[in-house]
């Protein structure tokens, strides 16, 4: 009798325990999926639009991380901070395009651009913030943790408020897209950029705030996560590593399939790395080749790019 | 049919006449410069120069542009490091199954991306690349982990000490003109024409009956054996191999060796290889900001000319050969006979480099 209440209470702990641990799964899946999204929606809208792999992307996340964080020491405002640390990296994602546009060619000379562009800017956030790592705070709004219902754990609220921000962003990024002219332009220009320019619309300027939009993206979530992980050397190349993952599951150039993707990944991420620390990296690469196979153009990609 | 004959004659003959070129440029190096400029700039733009040709018969031959050429020196550095420091193998055999991992190890990487061209091959063999980076830091019981392997001794060859630095700048000369050869020989085989085909043109490659998956698999493959001489070498010259020496920024800097040199030619490689290591060496006397301005270099020459010094020098050199030409000319009909590969003017040559616009 009293083995069995213990047994039954033993089994209620751990269901509870189980429980508990799957809901951090899930909110750390979200929360990282929150971040890849803010980095891939840019990403494969620059894709799709410009058909240039913006392997500057990761800087401009690092970057755009490092002036949120010298613009919080000086004003001592989050928001302020990661607003003003966005339009810094539109701006640098602008001069880019500027410098991209002196090539024509067929995506990869303006890669490589990019690639170089990268080198460049992860020496710069060397040279200028160092080599230690280090973090923006939290605003003061959003410190500390809440109490999640229906369990015993407590869940910072940054970083519930990043999956928020994502979300706003998809959001956005949906209105700009589907209920603007100027996004639907955008799309026009993805289907068949030759036609729209016939159509007499300066088609680099389109470009241009695409650039800008995709880098201020770029830079917010280089103040998110430099909030509640840490900004260092090599962060850029690990977040690019992640969001071009997500791009590659959810089909270029779709920011459906971003979203999905990236909701997909985080969660086998987080999942693959609270149970099987060790073997995280391969269970996410093990996931996107499961999704190649099944669908090898991603998740929302469109069979015409077959041979780019 | 004469003139045929006369031309691969002068082919042959020139082949050996730069051979004896290098030989004798190898044999009198280490006289005319101090030992810093042997160890740091020779060797190091040597093995450098051997993984960049192996990139640049990616690039310049197949038209595939990989990110995963560092992953494929890793992969034979490590295997070399592994059998030796953690299995107590004697050197040569480990050296002997790291160069054998060399090719494999490019099979898998053109078995994953035998399908895709352009961006996706960059993107897919980059995933690839940063995978084996995240390997090699993550897989602590293999790998060692964050810290990798140190103290590795080259071997002795032949009993000379291979750890001296004129030992190891003859033999890893001798690897470099040996890789050069090599893929010279590739080239003018019927599979060296295939990857020209897969370059210039896909589509017809495949209308004439060839697999363009089993041509990118088999590139893939070749080159892996200059990647995996490459990595071996490193790891001797080091004395070392870490997660950090196969990271993004060296897969990076292998890129910029092959595009500061140009891929017209498989001894460009050894000339950006060059470049760069004077770059990050005299360079650093100035300012600590070295990878600033090899990024900024390599903008500037993917801005200038896609086929990088190789491309600027043979433009010169077929300028002169033109000038030439119009004396000789006045003296005796030209010899058209030779239209050898090496002939091509770079304009030429980068035109059919390019691959088909977009649609």
């Amino acid at each position: 009798m009293v083995a069995g209440v213990a047994l039954g209470a033993y089994i209620v702990e751990r269901s509870l325990e189980i429980g508990d641990r799957s809901l951090l799964v899930l909110l750390n899946g979200l929360t990282a999926a929150g971040l890849y999204f803010l980095m891939a929606s840019g990403f494969t809208l620059v894709f799709g639009l410009v058909r240039v792999t913006n392997l500057a992307h990761g800087g401009l996340y690092l970057l755009g991380g490092y002036f949120a964080l010298s613009l919080q020491r000086m004003t001592g405002n989050w928001f302020i901070a990661a607003g003003l640390g966005a339009v810094a990296t539109a701006g640098l994602s602008t001069v880019l395009y500027v410098v991209l546009r002196r090539v024509h060619g067929d995506g990869l000379p303006e890669t490589m651009l990019t690639l170089g562009a990268a080198i460049v800017m992860a020496d710069q956030a060397l040279a200028n913030w160092g080599g230690v790592p280090s973090d923006l705070e939290a605003p003061a709004v959003l410190r500390g943790s809440i109490d999640l219902p229906g369990s015993v754990l407590l869940y910072p609220k940054f970083r519930l408020s990043v999956v928020a921000m994502a979300v706003l962003a998809g959001l956005c990024l949906w209105l700009l897209l589907y209920r603007t002219r100027l996004g639907s332009t955008i799309r026009a220009s993805v289907d068949d950029r030759d036609m729209v320019s016939i159509l007499g619309i300066r088609v680099e300027l389109v470009f241009c705030t695409v650039f800008a939009v995709a880098g201020a993206l770029a830079g917010l979530a280089g103040a998110a996560g430099g909030t509640y992980l840490s900004l260092a050397q090599g962060e850029d190349n690990r977040i690019l590593l992640a969001s071009l993952i997500v791009v590659i599951a959810g089909g270029l150039g779709s920011i459906g399939g971003a979203a999905v993707a990236a909701a997909v990944i985080g969660l086998v991420e987080a999942f693959a790395q609270t149970h099987h620390a060790i073997f995280s990296v391969l269970i996410t690469f093990g996931t996107l080749i499961a999704i190649l196979a099944l669908r090898p153009h991603g998740i929302f990609g469109s069979r015409q790019d077959d041979r780019a | 049919m004469e003139s045929s004959v006369h031309g691969k004659m002068t082919a042959r003959s020139r082949a050996l006449a730069s051979l004896a070129v290098a030989a004798a440029a190898i044999a009198v190096m280490p006289a005319l410069v101090s030992d810093f400029v042997l160890l740091q700039i020779a060797i190091k733009s040597l093995w450098l120069g051997i993984a960049g040709a192996s990139l640049a018969f990616l690039i310049g031959q197949a038209g595939l542009i990989s990110l995963a050429q560092t992953a494929v020196f890793g992969v034979s550095g490590y295997v070399m490091a592994i059998l030796v420091l953690d299995h107590d193998w004697g050197v040569w055999f480990a050296v002997a199954v790291a160069a054998a991992a060399g090719p494999i190890a490019g099979l898998i990487v053109g078995v994953i991306s035998r399908r895709t061209a352009g961006l996706y091959l960059m993107m897919l063999t980059l995933a690839i690349g940063v995978f084996v980076f995240f390997f090699a830091q993550q897989y602590q019981p293999i790998t060692r982990g964050h810290t990798g392997f140190n103290g590795f001794d080259a071997p002795t060859l032949f009993g000379i000490d291979l750890n001296d630095r004129r030992p190891l700048f003859y033999v890893t000369a001798v690897a470099a003109v040996a890789v050069v050869a090599g893929f010279r020989y590739v080239m003018a085989t019927p599979a060296g024409l295939a990857y020209r085909g897969l370059r210039d043109n896909p589509k017809r490659l495949q209308a004439l009956g060839y697999s363009t998956e089993a041509t990118t698999v088999s590139a893939f493959a070749v080159s892996g054996f200059a990647a995996g001489a490459g990595g071996v070498i490193s790891v001797w010259y080091n004395g070392a191999i870490s997660p950090g020496s196969i990271d993004l920024t060296r897969t990076i800097e292998l890129l910029i060796v092959v595009m500061i040199g140009g891929t017209l030619r498989i001894e460009g490689a050894f000339m950006g290889a060059l470049a760069v290591t004077l770059l990050q060496n005299y360079v650093s006397d100035f300012t600590n900001r070295t990878e600033t301005l090899v990024g900024a270099v390599f903008m500037v020459v993917v801005l200038v000319s896609r086929q990088g010094l190789t491309g600027i020098l043979l433009g010169l050199g077929s300028r002169a050969q033109r000038a030439l030409g119009r004396v000789r000319s006045r003296n005796s009909t030209p010899d058209r006979s030779v239209t050898d590969d090496s002939r091509r003017s770079p304009e030429h040559a980068s035109r059919a480099g390019q691959h088909a616009p977009p649609q």
